[in-house]
């Protein structure tokens, strides 16, 4: 009996040693690797980011301010080469979508980068008053496709200078424009300084729970290279999910200036790799990441019964993301170009990158164990 | 012959291993529901859903809604009945209707021991748990000091089926000789103090495997046997600290722990009940002990009947998916209710096209609009989830006013650290096909070879 009963005791004692860890809480498991993924991307990917898309944006808004008080030619021409490089800039921030009031009604990437544009929209409103102008709700969903950078693409390539200069309108172009760009600085203002207030919890939370920071950007990562990267760049404008039935070169991304639609694809395309990988911003150092945990953890090889060999890890992501960059060479510099001509190039661009999101949400789930965007609860 | 009817008629065995166990059953019960309410689990797992995914056969088992926590009240008003033994045969009824009712609701939240929990107090409805140390006993003014020895021994091969066919169920080629999933699940705990360093050595993840198998199919017969039993307990205690400490399971190890005490002599059992005794105040009073009676079943030819026809059920259902083509893990065609546990890690993508078969148009589903975040992890790998889901779309759509519906899904699957390889037929109209115990012939067979049971 006594010894039944001090086994009991001693078992009790073992379960009060561990913490209770199945709610919404942190566990203890991995915060060595997984807060150093944390602090590489958050100090060496997200940060760096961040400062040089507001510098961009800071800049977008000089050119509008100097373009609105004497718009010409020439300061056109640097308004639109300043949105060009706030573009680029902006690929590398789009997946790490958080930072605006919970109140919101959309995401800060569908306030900032919504497209196709709602031209039927915006040509109304400028048809009003720039009183009118001032009272439109930015803040709205529903007005999300009428902001942002695709507007302003439309705004700057989609429209004459002379809308600017002698239309009768010419104020109200303006206003627009004007109101268009307050609300790129405002919102990224209001996102860079919820990073730069949050980085220090966020680098510390290396729990493996849903609600852990490591959870929410990995989450967030996955859902970007889903929606942000492959539906948006590629198969909305090529109709991939209708085998091209339902293409239009309209929804290619800034379609007013779509010779530069690859260029930005590849920048997106940059910053995806370089998350998984762990590379900085600046390019100069590989960090910890995705690819090193995996290492870390040393999985199974992987047998692909299609081709009847065996990968590791790393050289099976390695193949898909050549898949990629093979398939990425074909397409034009003007995605318009091939939706229109070789759209097969663009659906096959769609096949490669959902092979890669595929692996990404099974295997590359399944062995860092994270949990995607599920709720906790009990297993058996 | 002659001796199996001796021991259902003349064995006999002290009624205090039952009253223990009814009071440790109970007060487990009540504590696991408690903190299932506490967790807020019953608002998110059965009030907030959209939809349900219910068992075959049960679809008319429906969610309460915000009464969902009545249920869950009265389920508890029946642990304290247990633990009182207070209208013992209501309250363990009650107990069984109320908990089985809940977990009917949605299989989203199917967990081995909650099965467990009904099939067990299912048997208990059945036994005498209210023999001795009871209100019921208390009010009727005595007690019984014997009763059966088969009703307790019921309890003990239940609990044995459970252990052995677990055990049964890890003799197979991932188990043993890939070590998975275990690898995958121990790999990620490093960080654990003291033994987090052996987390991701190759040589633990067989280590546990191995052990773990051999641990199930020997641990009822140590436990059995009296000379092995107190060490037998021993290593009952550290797999379960082992296994709470590794997993989140909730109250799993609690309860089995417990539950192992059955196998104890009476003598632990009453002396348990002393303790009770003498730390409660007013249960002291005491009743007559009728010191030779047995407790006689009103109809024990009925009873052993149907406890007969329940235990041929428990050992001949998990073996139903030998009925079944294809891989198990892969397929999970007669896979829940047979203690098949810890087995798979699996993780699914999927994507569903409802599709209108005249025009051709299609547009896919956004699952989140439906499911909630854990329903959609389940369905994603489940055949029958798989299905249910694309007729609550269909029927959903339809509603909406579309024609001529057709569902289709593009789905993935990773099992157990191999490559993900598609897991439904892509150009089967889902919605076409009926849930049935037929094979499902629209899953894409597993390009590989799991050996073993």
């Amino acid at each position: 009996m006594k010894k039944i009963i001090s086994t009991v005791v001693v078992f009790m004692l073992l379960f009060s040693c561990v913490e209770e860890n199945d709610d919404n809480t942190t566990e203890g498991s991995d915060d060595f690797d997984r807060t150093l993924i944390l602090n590489n991307w958050v100090d060496n990917i997200i940060l760096p980011a961040y400062d040089a898309f507001e510098a961009e944006v800071s800049n977008l808004k000089t050119a509008e301010t100097a373009f609105v008080s004497s718009p010409s030619e020439a300061t056109l021409t640097t308004f639109q080469t300043s949105l060009f490089e706030t573009q680029k800039a902006w690929q590398h921030v789009a997946m790490f979508d958080l930072g605006l009031d919970v109140n919101a009604t959309a995401t800060y990437r569908e306030f900032m980068n919504s497209y196709p544009v709602d031209v039927t929209e915006v040509d109304a409103s400028l048809d009003t008053t720039v009183d009118d102008i001032a009272i439109i709700s930015f803040d709205l969903s529903i007005r999300a496709d009428e902001q942002g950078l695709p507007t302003l693409d439309y705004l700057l390539n989609g429209v004459d200078l002379d809308k600017y200069t002698t239309d009768d309108q010419s104020e109200v172009y303006s206003a627009y424009v004007t109101k268009v760009v307050d609300r790129i600085v405002s919102l990224t203002s209001d996102v860079t300084s919820y990073w730069n207030t949050n980085a220090v919890s966020i680098k510390s939370d290396g729990g493996s729970s849903a609600t852990s920071s490591f959870n929410i950007l990995f989450n967030d990562y996955l859902f970007y290279v889903e929606q942000g990267f492959r539906e948006a760049k590629i198969a909305t404008p090529s109709g991939s999910r209708t085998g091209g039935a339902s293409k239009d070169p309209m929804f290619v991304e800034s379609f007013y200036t779509s010779e530069n639609s690859k260029i930005l694809f590849l920048e997106a395309y940059e910053a995806v790799e370089n998350l998984y990988f762990g590379i900085s911003f600046d390019g100069n150092s590989d960090g910890e990441s995705i690819d090193s945990y995996i290492e870390f953890l040393n999985p199974d090889t992987i047998f692909d019964s299609v081709t009847l060999q065996n990968y590791s890890f790393s050289d099976f992501i390695s193949l898909k993301l050549s898949d990629i960059d093979e398939q990425v060479d074909l397409l034009n510099d003007d995605f318009t170009i091939d939706v229109e001509n070789n759209n097969d190039n663009m659906i096959d661009t769609f096949t490669v990158i959902q092979n890669y999101v595929v692996f990404l949400k099974t295997n590359v789930v399944q062995t860092i164990g994270v949990t995607i965007d599920f709720a906790d609860s009990d297993g058996d | 012959m002659n001796k199996i009817k001796a021991y259902f008629t003349n064995n006999n065995t002290e009624a205090a291993s039952l009253a223990a166990f009814r009071i440790l059953f109970g007060a487990l019960m009540l504590f696991s529901l408690i903190r299932f309410v506490a967790m807020g689990w019953v608002e998110q797992f059965y009030i907030l859903p959209k939809w349900h995914f219910t068992y075959y056969g049960f679809s008319w088992v429906k969610t309460l809604g915000v009464y969902t926590y009545s249920l869950f009240a009265l389920c508890m008003i029946s642990c304290v009945g247990i633990i009182l033994g207070f209208k013992y045969r209501l309250s363990i009824i009650t107990f069984f209707l109320t908990f089985t009712y809940i977990e009917l609701i949605d299989k989203t939240t199917y967990l081995n021991h909650y099965y467990f929990v009904s099939v067990l107090s299912f048997l208990l409805c059945f036994l005498p748990l209210n023999a001795k140390f009871s209100l019921d006993a208390y009010k009727k003014g005595y007690e019984f000091k014997f009763v059966p020895s088969w009703t307790v021994d019921s309890i003990k091969i239940l609990l044995s089926i459970v252990y052995f066919y677990a055990g049964l169920a890890k003799l197979n080629s991932d188990w043993l000789l890939r070590a998975q999933p275990l690898k995958i699940w121990l790999s990620t705990k490093t960080s654990l103090p003291i033994i987090g360093s052996l987390m991701n050595d190759t040589w633990f993840h067989y280590a546990m495997s191995w052990s773990g198998a051999i641990y199930d199919l020997t641990i009822p017969f140590l436990l059995w046997t009296r000379k092995t039993r107190p060490y037998a307990f021993v290593v009952v205690v550290i797999f379960h600290v082992f296994t709470r400490i590794l997993f989140n399971i909730g109250m799993f190890p609690y309860i089995m722990i417990c539950i192992t005490l059955i196998f104890f002599d009476a003598k632990f059992h009453q002396e348990l009940l002393n303790l009770v005794k003498r730390i409660v105040p007013f249960t002291k009073q005491a009743t007559t002990l009728l010191q030779e009676k047995v407790y006689q079943f009103k109809s024990s030819k009925l009873v052993l009947g149907a406890l007969s026809l329940f235990f041929a059920i428990q050992l001949l259902l998990p073996f139903r998916n030998l009925l079944y083509p294809g891989e198990l893990f892969w397929t999970e065609q007669g896979f829940r209710f047979s203690w098949r546990v810890m087995l798979i890690e699996k993780v699914g993508l999927i994507t569903y096209t409802v599709r209108d078969s005249d025009t051709g148009k299609f547009f896919q589903v956004k699952n989140s609009d439906f499911l909630t975040p854990l329903q959609i992890k389940q369905m994603s790998f489940q055949p029958d989830f798989i299905l249910e889901y694309a007729h609550l779309l269909g029927d959903h759509f339809k509603s909406q006013g579309h024609k001529n519906i057709q569902i289709f899904a593009e789905c993935y699957v990773a099992l157990n650290g191999r490559l993900n390889q598609q897991f439904v037929d892509p150009t089967v109209d889902l919605y076409s096909q009926k849930e049935n115990f037929n094979n499902k012939t629209w899953i894409v067979p597993l390009r590989d070879e799991i050996k073993g049971f």
